[in-house]
């Protein structure tokens, strides 16, 4: 696998936003490449620019987003930044397709199922209007819908949440693209019904063979579904490696603190959670050293001055960037002489009961 | 699949009791909505009773019509001795100031036009002669607890606000009037799961200095578990099942409570995807199936099901099911943690 090409790669990719309060770094420098077939799961919280990164890769940004010289973006070799629109629209759709949050919001109420599943159909396959029917009705049955030949007749506000986001998913299945963007596409639902979307992406991408891009903001829903994750916050990515490696050697703090903060069904309940203090930094400033450092049990005067980049662990493919990885002896040193001082470099007051 | 059934209930001693309450709506045509039906349960004097389902169940509904917002189809709403149902409508009022409610929106929630102190402060200008100095230090304390600074917040207005901070604000909001009780709606459904610990965390700390008594409506099992002293499972309008977290956990009696617990994303790549997923969709509340109400989507359906509605049952200490063919659970539990 190694030796083929990626199907995408992503170069330094940053993507900033003309904003009236100034430029607004939402993505700031992030590389990774996935391969034919693969899951990767991008994981962060609200505001660290997992969205954007995807909608950059897909090209479909607002007006007043800027792409600095040196973002590289490749899709089967080819540069998608350099799309006409009219090329774009080929694109989209045949060889990327992109599922959202909210079913409702990504699905036209006054357009029947049909109608809408059918449109891509049409357009790029040329199908005539009964040979697309036939697809969409078949695109039905392999998302799951019962009954699909009523529910093609139907509207969006005549099916439930978790039946509107298979319909979503048909429609991006429609003409098999190559990659599928999943952006976010369970956190609108009940947990039982995430189960179903998220085991339906997983036996489709299986079955069909496309590469798969999961964002989300839960280490959960990764955790079983992707094979490598990257962790990202204020539009850097901090820690990537495959699945197993992450969770057994979790090295960047940040991750550590998403993972520590889910409630977990083994612990006994009224179990205090560790949250993460404060929230994420305002990325129209400069900001300067690790962006996640104000919010660090370990940082370090150096954390505060210089940015630490990606860098190699040492085992395959697993990349962070701290200067006081987990696990390592820097880091317990910097956390005992932290905690000595009961305050980081930072200033987070070590032993407040890190209500806010 | 029984909300008929009452073996759970605990006497006199509770807070807030809330018996056979059914909500119906009308939905066109002569068809009724039946949201929940005939449901019981109480809570003790700080207890946190946790109510969990999918979409659907009634549990936002149930959580209303505690509140009277509306007032239940047929059933009792006991609180602190007075029958809330029954209540002239100028009592309710004051009676409701000691039951307060937190929603899931925490942005949508809150009057975009308001500065914060006076979304806070709302509640103490309907209700008291307070001076403007005392009801401004009342409002100043309850920002201060929820971890806002009240000098940097009071006069901003909720945009300026993240969604985790939004639902610090009506949690503050909630606690000017002292309640005894705060109903939470899904509070932290619309969070991300580091600003979820927050609130969590904020919401026990809540609990412990006001000697509040919670009711947390989720459909998260694992946020449920964390901040229960009781669970009742719902499902289509009906209880499930009801026991503490931890038994509940350990030993899920009811299929439906197993299908929820097995959907739960575990954040551990060794840990195997079940394969358990419940089947199919929720059957519609303008016909809910006969018998048993989960009867349509699970495993262990016999006949006796359609025939016959189980009724809450005790199966161990402190452990109750509505099912005719629950799973098997050790009859002896350890006590729930402590």
């Amino acid at each position: 696998m190694a030796a083929e090409q990626p199907l995408l790669e992503v170069e330094n990719l940053r993507t900033y936003f003309d904003t009236p309060r100034g430029i607004l770094k939402a993505v700031d420098g992030v590389s990774f490449t996935l391969d034919k077939g693969e899951t990767i799961g991008i994981v962060g919280e609200s505001g660290s620019g997992k969205s954007v990164l995807v909608r950059s890769i897909m090209n479909i940004l607002t007006s007043n987003a800027i792409i600095p010289d040196g973002s590289e973006v490749y899709f089967d070799g080819k540069d998608t930044r350099n799309l006409s629109r009219s090329e774009a629209k080929h694109f989209w759709g045949t060889q990327m397709a992109m599922i959202f949050q909210d079913p409702m919001t990504s699905l036209n109420p006054v357009k029947k199922v049909g109608v809408q599943i059918t449109e891509s159909i049409r357009y790029h396959l040329g199908a005539s209007k009964q040979e697309a029917m036939g697809r969409a009705l078949e695109l039905m049955v392999q998302v799951g819908i019962p009954e699909p030949r009523k529910r093609l007749k139907e509207y969006p506000h005549q099916l439930s949440g978790g039946m509107r986001q298979r319909v979503t998913i048909a429609i991006a299945l429609a003409c098999n693209p190559k990659l599928l963007i999943a952006d976010e596409p369970t956190t609108a639902l009940d947990v039982t019904v995430q189960k179903q979307i998220l085991d339906l992406l997983a036996s489709l991408q299986e079955e069909l063979g496309m590469a798969m891009i999961l964002i989300t903001h839960d280490l959960g829903v990764v955790a079983g579904r992707a094979r490598r994750i990257g962790v990202m916050y204020a539009g850097k990515m901090v820690e990537t490696a495959d699945t197993t490696t992450l969770f057994h050697h979790m090295n960047h703090p940040y991750t550590e603190a998403l993972f520590k903060s889910i409630p977990r069904v083994e612990h006994q309940s009224h179990t205090r959670l560790d949250a993460i203090s404060g929230r994420p930094p305002d990325m129209v400033l400069d900001l300067v050293g690790c962006r996640f450092a104000p919010r660090c049990r370990y940082a370090q005067q150096q954390c505060l001055t210089d940015e630490p980049d990606l860098f190699d662990t040492g085992q395959t493919g697993h990349r962070q960037a701290c200067f006081y990885p987990v696990g390592s002896a820097e880091n317990a040193e910097a956390l005992a002489a932290n905690q000595a001082t009961g305050i980081t470099a930072a200033g987070l007051d070590l032993t407040a009961a890190a209500v806010s | 699949m029984a909300g008929t059934g009452k073996a759970h209930m605990r006497g006199e001693e509770a807070l807030v009791t809330v018996e056979d309450l059914v909500m119906e709506f009308p939905a066109g045509r002569r068809a009724v909505v039946h949201a929940v039906s005939g449901i019981s349960f109480d809570i003790l004097e700080g207890e946190t009773l946790g109510l969990v389902g999918e979409s659907g169940c009634g549990k936002s509904t149930t959580g209303r019509a505690m509140m009277q917002l509306p007032s239940p189809t047929a059933g009792s709403v006991r609180f602190d001795g007075v029958e809330m149902t029954e209540l002239p409508k100028e009592d309710l009022r004051r009676t409701r100031t000691r039951m307060q409610m937190i929603f899931q929106d925490p942005i949508s929630s809150l009057n975009p036009r308001r500065k914060v102190k006076d979304i806070v402060a709302e509640g103490l200008s309907i209700w008291h002669n307070d001076t403007g100095e005392q009801s401004a230090q009342k409002v100043n304390e309850v920002l201060d607890a929820v971890g806002l600074d009240p000098e940097v917040v009071s006069d901003r207005r909720p945009h300026q606000f993240s969604g985790g901070q939004c639902q610090r604000i009506c949690i503050a909001r909630a606690l000017v009037l002292d309640p005894k009780v705060i109903i939470c709606d899904e509070p932290v459904s619309a969070l991300d799961v580091s600003v979820q610990a927050q609130i969590l965390n904020l919401l026990e700390e809540m609990k412990e200095r006001y000697g509040l008594t919670l009711v947390f409506i989720a459909h998260d099992l694992a946020v449920v578990k964390n901040v229960s002293d009781r669970v009742v499972v719902m499902y289509l309008g009906k209880v499930c099942e009801v026991a503490g977290p931890d038994t509940l956990y350990a030993h899920p009696a009811h299929p439906y409570t197993d299908v929820l617990l097995a959907s739960i994303p575990e954040p551990d790549p060794d840990h195997p995807v079940s394969d358990r997923q419940i089947e199919g969709e929720l059957p519609s509340p303008i016909n809910p199936p006969s018998g048993c109400r989960f009867r349509t989507r699970c495993e262990k359906v016999q006949d006796l099901c359609s025939e016959e509605e189980p009724v809450l049952r005790e199966i161990a200490a402190d452990h109750y099911v509505a099912c005719h063919f629950p799973n098997e659970v050790p009859v002896s539990v350890n006590g729930d943690g402590a």
